[in-house]
């Protein structure tokens, strides 16, 4: 028996997590309740009349609604004073930390680029948190949640031990959290994680503090991808997934996602005389990451939502019948069908398997850290200052985990275009033709580092009027790949490249005028020149070492102004912000019908301004009702025309070049208008129930830049160009969420007076179980030889509806 | 005695009703697995002669044939179709999808339910599809759609031995469409010994001109999308094996791949090939 079975047999009370939408959504930090907030998770901890009012909602609710406030990056999380953000792959360590959160406590959250006193980074949105271990009293608590909706349930138990202090101001902890979604017919497939934290920390003399952390995440999960409104009607479901068949009768999930990494954090903070401080944290990740998909060479398409398969793609209206009977009678014809595609790898020549389950492994080694230096003085300035720094390597490499009933795979390229050169297609010429077993590597082999420095300097003056402070930051950033096979393709694929050096610069500063006791207004403005992306230095690492066209520095400058009314009982903000965001970039690889190839398509120059306008207010309705109430509208559009180029991936030629007709169209795929409200009603001290209703407006679908080109326009009359360039609208959509609360406490002991502590809370998410799509995207592939948007329509990621979630906590002492 | 006969027949009659009765539950048994594919099979012949040259015809009745696929797509010379073949004739099969010899491949014996498909011809070669559209003013066709393939067609068995219909220039007939055959003392022209196929950088397909030395030309037919299509005809006489297709009047035949040609014996042209010609031709002033 597992440990893990163990541990559930162990603990009597039963637990949860998330709902089905939440393990979607696996890099977002599950902002769990600390036990002195004991709400549902996603019920926002609203406004307190904060400058950005949504932004708790948005959070809060981001499982449903995938759109951010102000069209800006998700927040990141600084984790015991450590970003574990990556330049490569936009790798972000958060979601190591899922599901941890009982034992860090949220130092200070930091929206639309406002001053941090927890330190600088140039970043919109940001929380910080750090690992609390050190508690006055030994504690044993436990946590656990159960919830199911439409689809799916998940389970999770936790276990914090917290030992208080132990001679010479030794504290240490131990957490253990268990999650299990069992398998069936859900969304993602399954879900089981096993985390482990241990931490000891030293105190001595005043406010000496040093301490180590370990983490260590081990999880499993099947992962769901996105698919079009047609699969959804024909399978009737709204969590439909395409990802899973059946398999010797039984459900086999080709596309999971596993995590193997331990964490190792070491904390020192020294402080003089409370007024200046030294904080020195260091942090290593040192282990594995692997991804399974799907992948086949030579051999038809073996995914059930493919669109040629669609009752859709005929144009003959009797077959379209019989195909859609078809599908109603045999439902499971909407998923992969493992069987033939074990009987066609069977039955080849030699058992060469054309269909087999890849696994994409990378070996993690990140070495992050950050000095911290404050010298507070109020009555003259708060100075700050620090650098952030990371030494990150990447070893990306294929392995073969399931050859589905076959003897071998063939190491070839599979998406390169027959030149008739049997060379051109090896993945690794020294070793032509190879037959790979399951188990062996194929395919790409390399290695990415990169290295980032980022020194900083803040200041900030606090006076009885005003406020002001200023911050600077620059820094390097640097990137390598390193190739360990050649391809037939291209000479540089084995090898070292070039370091790539790229200067990051940022200043931002923030002036608060307080116009009378209750009234303020506060102006925010930032500027920073970004170092290009992963994406954007190296065209294609998975194949060569060649430079991406489009390495242009990111430029994002802006200015926000708030105006906040605070009195006892009713508290208000209205912010208006306008932003700048140029020289963005994107790059794909995809299929280009006209051209009957792949291509790396690259877009550069993209230059967008954001514009808009946010209201929040809170107040007490009754004695025991509080109101939230908060609003925004946003105007985000190109202001100009960018430039693009589609290079054939066989030889990095240019097919097509020109310019993408996008100025004045929507650039962000958050709903024009959203509106807000949220009721929290305490009857007793110890009892809270809430509801919250978000109503969004106006969302339109992400867009597909590269079909809006003045090629296409070229090739079309003016009505088939409007109808491609017009960007369509997802119906307004309205969630509401409620709770209830309960917060108990007993004396265990009369004797030593002892208080032991427990809450239980029950959340209904999307009440109305309203069709509200997570990820609403225009596919990258376009017909554009017919230019029918039909063909290669939307596709969704929708929520599962109504969920409901109960949670238990204990805390005993 | 001749009671004792007669007791011993019917008892003989009973015993082998007996035994074979599991047999026939059996059989039954089958019959339901093989969802609703009848029992009642028509050969391909009594299928093409259903057919009108020019003409469509809808299939409204539950007609089964079984035969078994003697070419399809492995070297893509054939794009989205089988031919299959039965004792009595040969038939194109248009299939919406690709690799289809993955799933099909040759000698594969297949039971294909014909209702609701629709028997067509291009260029007089009699196929078998799922809809015509003649909307445009030519007919467009389309082969049955991917996922449909388990509702028409049906893997009886796999592996089933094929033997090539050994024909000469004369026996070469439209009964003979889709059919695997054999011919032999045949070799390329002179023109086109040494060519390749096709052309396969321009992915154009190519007709190269097979001459008998008996007297008469068939054309090989070749895509250009064809895996051999850069391959250089060989030179010499012998056999070539293909399936027989019609374009209009042209013969043809298609290439399964490159082992089917057997050219290895010397040629025949010159005095000897001259001397085969037919007497018109050998009457003809030079």
């Amino acid at each position: 028996m597992s440990l893990k079975s163990i541990l559930f047999s162990l603990l009597i009370f039963v637990v949860g997590g998330q709902a089905t939408s939440q393990i979607v959504n696996e890099n977002n930090i599950q902002l769990e309740p600390s036990f002195s907030n004991n709400n549902a998770e996603w019920i926002s901890t609203l406004l307190n009349a904060g400058n950005n009012g949504l932004h708790s909602l948005a959070t809060y609710n981001g499982r449903i609604f995938s759109w951010n406030l102000r069209g800006e990056n998700a927040t990141i999380k600084i984790i015991d004073g450590i970003n574990w953000h990556s330049n490569v792959g936009n790798w972000s360590g958060e979601h190591l930390f899922t599901g941890m959160n009982y034992i860090f406590k949220t130092n200070e959250i930091v929206t639309d680029y406002a001053h941090s006193s927890s330190g600088y980074y140039a970043h919109p949105n940001i929380t910080f948190v750090s690992s609390e271990n050190i508690t006055e009293k030994k504690s044993i608590a436990a946590f656990g949640s159960f919830s199911i909706n439409n689809s799916s349930n998940l389970n999770s138990i936790a276990l914090r031990v917290q030992s208080g202090p132990r001679p010479n101001n030794v504290y240490t902890g131990l957490a253990i959290k268990i999650e299990q979604a069992p398998v069936g017919v859900l969304p993602n497939g399954y879900k089981e994680s096993f985390i482990l934290s241990f931490n000891i920390d030293k105190k001595w003399k005043r406010n000496n503090k040093i301490g180590m952390v370990i983490l260590w995440n081990f999880s499993s999960q099947g992962t769901v991808t996105t698919t079009t409104n047609e699969m959804f009607s024909l399978s009737k479901q709204r969590v439909y997934n395409p990802n899973w068949g059946w398999y010797h009768q039984q459900i086999y999930f080709p596309n999971t996602r596993q995590v193997n990494v331990p964490v190792i954090t070491l904390k020192y903070q020294k402080i003089w005389n409370n007024q200046q401080a030294l904080n020195f944290s260091q942090g290593i990740i040192l282990g594995k990451e692997a991804r399974s998909n799907l992948t086949w060479t030579n051999a038809t398409d073996p995914r059930p939502d493919y669109y040629k398969y669609l009752p859709s793609y005929l144009a003959d209206t009797t077959l379209r019948g019989q195909l859609t009977d078809w599908y109603q009678q045999h439902p499971n014809a909407l998923q992969i069908q493992f069987d033939q595609l074990d009987r066609i790898n069977n039955s080849s020549k030699d058992n060469r398997s054309f269909y087999i389950v890849n696994q994409e492994n990378t070996d993690l080694f990140l070495f992050h850290g950050s000095v911290l230096f404050s010298h507070l003085n109020q009555r003259k300035f708060d100075i700050q200052g620090g650098v952030q720094y990371a030494l990150d390597q990447f070893h990306f490499y294929n392995i073969i985990k399931d050859l589905l009933g076959g003897a071998y795979f063939y190491n070839y390229n599979g998406w390169m275009n027959d030149d008739t050169l049997a060379i051109s297609f090896q993945n690794d010429i020294n070793q032509p033709n190879k037959k790979i077993k399951q188990g062996e590597r194929w395919g790409a082999d390399y290695k990415m580092k990169s290295i980032q420095l980022n020194p900083w300097l803040q200041i900030q003056k606090q006076g009885p009027i005003f406020e002001s402070s200023i911050a600077f930051g620059y820094g390097i950033d640097g990137m390598q790949r390193s190739g360990f096979n050649q391809n037939g393709l291209f000479a540089n694929s084995k090898g070292s490249s070039g370091f790539h050096y790229y200067a990051n610069t940022d200043i931002k500063a923030q002036v608060l005028y307080k116009i009378n006791g209750r009234m303020y207004v506060r102006s925010i403005f930032f500027a920073k020149w970004i170092a290009p992306q992963y994406q954007s230095i190296f065209l294609d690492p998975d194949i060569h070492s060649f430079p991406s066209t489009y390495q242009f520095k990111e430029k994002k400058f802006g200015i926000d102004v708030s105006f906040f009314y605070r009195a006892p009982n009713f508290k208000s903000s209205l912010s208006l912000y306008q932003k700048y965001n140029l020289n963005e970039t994107i790059h794909k690889m995809f299929y280009h019908d006209a051209y009957s190839l792949f291509v790396y398509g690259e877009i550069g120059n993209i230059n967008s301004i954001q514009n808009g306008a946010e209201f929040a207010l809170e107040t007490s309705l009754f004695q025991n009702i509080k109101m939230n109430y908060a609003a925004t509208f946003s105007n985000s559009f190109y202001i100009e025309n960018p430039t693009y180029q589609y290079l054939d991936v066989n030889n990095l030629q240019i097919k097509e070049a020109g310019l993408l007709e996008l100025k004045n169209t929507r650039s962000s795929n958050g709903p024009r208008l959203v509106n807000a409200i949220n009721f929290n009603y305490q009857p007793i001290y110890d009892c809270s129930i809430g509801i919250t209703a978000v109503y969004a407006q106006e969302r339109p679908l992400s867009l597909n830049l590269f079909r809006r080109s003045t090629w296409v326009k070229n090739r079309l009359d003016p009505i088939t160009w409007n109808q491609i360039q017009e960007i369509k609208m997802l119906d307004d959509q309205l969630v509401c969420n409620a709770f209830i609360s309960k917060f108990f406490q007993w004396r265990s002991n009369k004797k030593h007076d002892k208080i032991q502590k427990g809450s239980l809370s029950l959340s209904v998410r999307n009440i109305f179980n309203e069709f509200i799509p997570i990820l609403a995207f225009e596919q990258t592939r376009f017909d554009y030889i017919h230019f029918k948007s039909e063909k290669f329509p939307p596709k969704y990621l929708m929520d599962g509806g109504v969920s409901y979630s109960l949670k238990i906590q204990l805390q005993l002492q | 005695m001749k009671n004792n006969t007669w007791l011993f027949g019917l008892l003989s009659a009973v015993c082998i009703f007996i035994l074979l009765m599991p047999a026939c539950f059996k059989k039954d048994a089958n019959a339901a697995v093989i969802n609703n594919f009848g029992d009642s099979i028509s050969t391909i012949k009594s299928l093409r002669k259903i057919h009108n040259l020019g003409m469509v015809e809808l299939i409204g009745q539950p007609i089964y044939i079984q035969g078994i696929v003697v070419a399809n797509d492995e070297h893509d010379n054939i794009y989205k179709s089988l031919y299959i073949q039965d004792k009595t004739g040969g038939i194109v099969v248009s299939l919406d999808g690709q690799s289809l010899y993955q799933t099909y491949p040759i000698g594969t014996l297949v039971k294909i339910k014909t209702q609701n498909l629709f028997l067509t011809d291009y260029r007089h070669m009699i196929q078998l599809v799922a809809s015509v559209d003649s909307s445009s003013g030519s007919l467009l066709t389309m082969g049955i759609p991917s996922p449909l393939f388990s509702k028409f067609i049906q893997v009886v068995s796999e592996n089933e031995p094929i033997n090539p219909l050994m024909v000469n220039f004369k026996n070469l007939a439209d009964s003979l469409q889709g059919r695997l055959i054999q011919i032999n003392g045949v070799e390329f022209s002179a023109l086109d010994t040494g060519q390749t196929y096709a052309d396969k950088k321009n992915k154009l397909g190519m007709s190269r001109s097979i001459k008998f030395c008996s007297g008469g030309t068939i054309y090989m037919r070749t895509s250009g999308y064809a895996d051999f299509a850069g391959v250089k005809i060989p030179p010499g006489n012998g056999i070539v094996i293909g399936v027989y297709s019609v374009y209009n009047n042209e013969k043809q035949i298609i290439l399964r791949d490159t082992n089917d040609i057997l050219l290895t014996a010397k040629r025949c042209t010159g005095a000897a090939w001259l001397q085969n010609l037919p007497q018109t031709a050998s009457k003809s002033p030079i």
